[in-house]
């Protein structure tokens, strides 16, 4: 194998059409006789249906269809519990929820019917927010979950009361994350085709697309096969496009007008009815000996669901669960709730509870070194897992290189001195500097996501010409991973990566996946598309062999050309050859690739992941106490994510997870009043721009991963999971206020820091404040 | 839904002509807040008057004594040009902090002002700095000072048919400004504070005239004179002022502030927001002394 590609900071294999504005997304796709969508929501958070008058809205010139529940049997499903109708039959139970659609032959047209819709409902007792959802007597939303509780997780091993008993300290605390909005470029869209005969194509975004075929056809009561699934260049989604209600509601305007039917939302609709990533409220306790070491841990988190699940549940599992994979705390407790709520579902997104988890433990580890006196780096040195470690829960960490992260991210900021220096000078009036350093880990793909399989499978097309054609189930969202295929593929073939097409995930063509999610792109889809060329590669050597009457062990590829003694050809020539021998029919690869995941036991015990990645983060601070107001100034990110295919995509993956996470530490808050978004635009909810992103210090130590395509490590979410953490230690160096909500807008910080009480409720939509401010842990 | 007509007249007797003619006519300069208010549906015009190809309206000229900036000159050409940077520190101060540059380069003086946002940018440099609207109907000119154009949240004293034509800014003795302002992220947005401060110093370095005024915690931007008046008579020295005087001016304005709770901030800090700014603009108004 020659390694000339990997490792390579190539251009993304599509950047041209995308800046070039070629690329069509779902809103750009030329689609003959399409009507356009618009839906029709609920006028309270929570309510019963009494009448929906459609008549004016009929009346509108254009309008092909308004639908209601009335126009297709009412059915509930869903991914985890039967809570999602296509349109609200009987109950609304949040603002979100569709109970009308109108597919008109202009935007404006539905839109302007859609609003001439009445709904006429009897308005319920509504619950916003967990803490209270899990009150005796709050409103209940389902009678299948008359507690209100959604899902429940609980996991234990060794002896907590033992550790506990046995720590000289205890730390007990909590802490509060809140809902973010994923802030893609591209607002959700699908186009919908009915087609005679019983079958749908719904062209859209998603991770995962052939469970969004199991449930879609499902929700449509079809075969799975009935509907052919195309998944269109996506302009990001960090998570938000996993299954989508959307597309079904867009298939059933088709059906009924016999055309096909395209929803695309405006920003303003797609974020007042967004599925935020959901706000968990975390209560923690660590026990620790004198000399550092972690004995037990618990905690306990409370989520809220919102009105129905879409990927909370695993959120809210993995918030309670995965920080054991990066530390050894001996003996561990959690117990976690989703609580349903009269808000729009809430969802996974990058960093997937793990980022919310460590928000709260990572800061709690500094004051727990505080106590003890001890380095912050030295005591996450101490406890943290080594490679070759069977984890608490049954991980196998095949590599990690945290140590040489923590080492480099100290030395890079001076982080030990600058600490103390700070601390010295911290204060909470005029301007104050800080430094913060916080871990993180993830995984690279995740075993119980589907039960029938893990990993991924490719097919390698390589034509007459040379052109190679690439097949795989796990769709790129726009992070790159198309390229990092092509890059693999040039290695393993022996062609150039811009001669690779990775073709758009098609239901009817691609291999059956897992999905992009749980970072498991590059691991998974990498790994069956190196042995799919290399089983391309296989039948190209043998061919030549046979050509040139040698032994296939013979001949050597060097630089695209094989050689076998004096006889030579090059990739493209022995392609024409082969296709030429077999009467026209490609070069095939075929990729299968089988990880030695296991499916956790009952207990939650197994290694779920092929690899784990792992970072240390450092960020500082400058915090303006008179007005609240912090600016990152500078911030190193050292990771270990094994081999770096593309260090320009993989840097690019860093700095944004980084900003994503500054956004999420500082500013972005969604305002939600009586369960309706009041900030559902980009001037009221905050992203950070340029102004409010440090350089970001990126470096990658060097790593090779034994499971991993050519020794990667996934990078996605492991990059975003320190960032709060770091920032918030560095506030407290620098002023010595913890922070335990999300987000530290200057607003908040400034009343942590005059004590004053701000005048407005501070807890964030699904979350009860619940963090003792000024209050340092017992 | 209907488009509104379009008119794009190059003489300004034609402009308030139309704007007379049609009672739901807004002119249109560099669209920023009108674009938005046509898509959320709160203005309703059923005719556009665009009033960029008017050359007298654009421009900046020192005349009379006064400096006239035309109300359709951009951000951008408010930031090129020097005096505006040597005479109204504030004004130019905040023309960079209005949107982003995209904005900044269409972005008007006088649609910032008509369009009378309580955080419009504009306002409190133009406020303290002591200026004055100039106005065009069909039949007269008239001119106000700004403090009586701003007559509340999105509204002006413009009657049926005028237009504000520019801008008059006294270019008396000496006179420093700075305008400061509270956003809760360094890219663009909108302030939850704003305000300027001006400051005219004679040879000896007393104080002869202050004026400050605060943005974003009232339903118009407004001047506080109590509050600049703790500041009149006294002397500058080394470029430093009695910093018990900078408290209690910065106080005064806390005071004079009457803030809301919205989506942005609460009343509370947006009170104490107000000194801790004012505070800040003196100082950094004071620092101009030294350039």
């Amino acid at each position: 194998m020659n390694s000339s590609w990997v490792g390579r900071p190539i251009q993304q294999v599509d950047v041209q059409e995308k800046i070039s504005g070629a690329t069509r997304y779902v809103g750009d796709l030329p689609i003959g006789g399409v009507l356009h969508a618009a839906i029709v929501r609920s006028p309270v958070a929570h309510g019963r249906i009494r009448s929906i008058d459609t008549t004016d809205a009929r009346k509108v010139p254009g309008v092909r269809a308004v639908i209601t529940a009335q126009d297709r049997a009412p059915g509930f499903f869903g991914p985890h519990a039967d809570d999602w109708e296509i349109l609200a039959s009987t109950v609304v139970r949040a603002r979100s929820d569709e109970v009308a659609a109108v597919a008109a032959t202009t935007v404006e047209a539905a839109r302007q019917a859609a609003a001439l819709v009445s709904v006429a409902v009897d308005e319920l007792p509504a619950v916003f927010d967990a803490a209270a959802a899990a009150e005796p007597g709050a409103p209940v939303l389902w009678e299948h979950s008359p507690d209100n509780v959604a899902f429940k997780f609980e996991i234990e091993r060794g002896d907590v009361e033992a550790g506990f008993a046995d720590a000289d300290v205890i730390v007990e605390d909590e802490y509060t994350s809140s809902p973010i909005y994923h802030a893609y470029l591209e607002p959700i869209g699908f186009v919908c085709e009915y087609h005679r005969g019983g079958t749908y194509t719904i062209t859209g975004p998603t991770h995962i697309p052939f469970i969004a075929r199991t449930l879609y056809a499902r929700a449509l009561g079809v075969r799975p096969d009935q509907v052919h699934i195309v998944v269109p260049p996506i302009g990001g989604s960090f998570g938000a496009k996993y299954l989508m209600p959307e597309p079904l509601i867009a298939a059933v305007l088709s059906r009924v007008t016999g055309r096909p039917v395209r929803i695309v939302y405006e920003r303003e609709e797609d974020m007042a009815v967004a599925r935020f990533r959901p706000g968990l409220h975390f209560h923690h306790r660590i026990g620790v000996r004198a000399n550092g070491r972690f004995v037990a841990r618990e905690s306990t988190v409370l989520g809220a669901a919102g009105d129905r699940l879409f990927w909370s549940p695993e959120i809210l599992a993995t918030a309670v669960q995965r920080a054991d994979g990066l530390y050894d705390f001996g003996s561990v407790r959690g117990s976690g709730r989703l609580l349903y709520c009269n808000l729009s579902g809430t969802t996974a997104m990058r960093g997937f509870g793990n980022a919310e988890a460590l928000f709260g433990l990572e800061q709690m580890i500094d004051d727990i070194a505080e106590r003890l006196n001890m380095s912050p780096v030295q005591l996450r040195r101490r406890n943290a897992f080594r490679t070759g470690d069977r984890t608490t829960h049954g991980w196998l960490i095949g590599s990690t290189k945290l140590q040489q992260c923590l080492t480099r991210a100290a030395q890079a900021s001076n982080f030990t001195a600058e600490r103390a220096r700070l601390a010295r000078a911290s204060g909470r009036t005029g301007h104050r500097g800080g430094i913060g350093l916080a871990i993180g880990h993830h995984v690279s793909g995740y075993r119980p996501i589907l039960q029938a399989y893990d990993g991924s499978s490719a097919m390698l097309r390589v034509g007459m010409s040379g052109e190679v054609d690439l097949l795989v189930g796990e769709p790129d969202l726009g992070q790159g991973e198309n390229t990092i295929l092509a890059q693999l593929v040039a290695d393993h073939l022996g062609c150039r990566p811009e001669r690779v097409r990775s073709r758009r995930v098609d239901s009817t063509l691609s291999p059956d996946s897992v999905g992009t999610l749980a970072s498991r792109g590059t691991a998974m889809a990498g790994m069956a598309t190196v042995i799919a060329a290399q089983d391309a590669r296989r039948h190209l050597t043998r061919f030549a062999a046979q050509q040139w009457q040698v032994d296939p062990a013979g001949v050597r590829w060097d630089e695209g050309i094989a050689r076998a003694g004096r006889r030579s050809a090059g990739f493209d020539q022995l392609v024409e050859q082969y296709v030429a021998a077999h009467s026209g029919l490609p070069l095939l690869g075929r990729g299968v690739y089988r990880p030695k995941t296991e499916m956790p036991d009952a207990t939650k015990y197994g290694n779920p992941s092929v690899s784990y990645p792992f970072a240390a983060h450092v960020a500082r601070v400058d915090v303006d106490c008179d007005t609240g107001n912090v600016a990152v100034t500078d911030y190193w990110a050292i990771h270990d994510s094994g081999v770096i295919i593309n260090p320009s995509t993989a840097r690019g993956q860093v700095i944004g997870a980084v900003a994503q996470g500054i956004g999420w530490a500082l500013m972005e808050d969604i305002k939600v009043t009586s369960g309706q978004v009041r900030n559902p635009n980009f001037l009221d909810y905050r992203i950070p721009g340029l102004g409010d992103t440090p350089q970001v210090h990126v470096e990658f130590v060097d790593g090779y991963e034994p499971n991993g395509p050519a020794g990667a490590k996934s990078l996605a979410e492991v990059a975003i999971d320190p960032v709060t953490a770091a920032v918030c230690n560095a506030i407290h160096n620098a002023t010595g206020v913890r922070v335990r909500r999300l987000p530290c807008s200057p607003e908040y910080l400034w009343s942590l820091l005059h004590k004053t009480a701000s005048t407005r409720p501070p807890h964030p939509p699904g979350t009860k404040l619940g963090a003792r401010d000024g209050h340092h842990g017992a | 839904m209907t488009s509104p007509a379009y008119a794009a007249p190059t003489r300004l007797d034609e402009a308030t002509e139309l704007l007379a003619g049609t009672e739901s006519a807004r002119p249109l300069a560099g669209g920023t807040d009108l674009m938005l208010h046509l898509r959320l549906g709160t203005a309703h015009p059923t005719l556009v008057v665009d009033i960029t190809g008017i050359a007298t309206i654009s421009g900046i000229e020192i005349r009379d004594g006064e400096l006239v900036i035309g109300a359709a000159t951009t951000m951008r050409q408010l930031l090129a040009h020097p005096s505006i940077h040597r005479r109204c520190a504030a004004l130019a101060q905040a023309a960079d902090r209005l949107g982003g540059q995209q904005m900044q380069a269409v972005a008007t003086l006088g649609g910032n002002l008509c369009n009378a946002s309580p955080a419009a940018e504009s306002a409190t440099p133009l406020l303290a700095l002591g200026a004055t609207a100039v106005i065009a109907g069909t039949n007269r000119q008239r001119r106000i000072p700004v403090r009586r154009f701003l007559t509340g949240p999105g509204t002006t004293a413009l009657g049926p048919g005028e237009l504000l034509t520019g801008i008059a800014i006294p270019m008396g003795p000496r006179t420093v400004s700075a305008y400061g302002r509270l956003d809760l992220r360094r890219s663009v947005d909108i302030a939850i504070v704003s305000c300027s401060v001006a400051l005219t110093v004679d040879g000896t370095g007393s104080i002869t005239a202050a004026q400050i005024a605060l943005g974003a915690v009232g339903p118009t931007p407004f001047c506080a004179p109590a509050a600049a008046a703790e500041l009149v008579g006294l002397t500058v020295e080394n470029g430093q002022l009695d910093q018990g005087a900078i408290d209690r001016a910065a106080r005064s304005c806390a005071h004079a502030a009457s803030p809301i709770d919205d989506v942005r901030a609460s009343a509370g800090y947006r009170r104490a927001m107000t000194r801790t700014m004012v505070g800040r603009t003196i100082h950094a108004a004071l620092a101009q002394l030294g350039t």
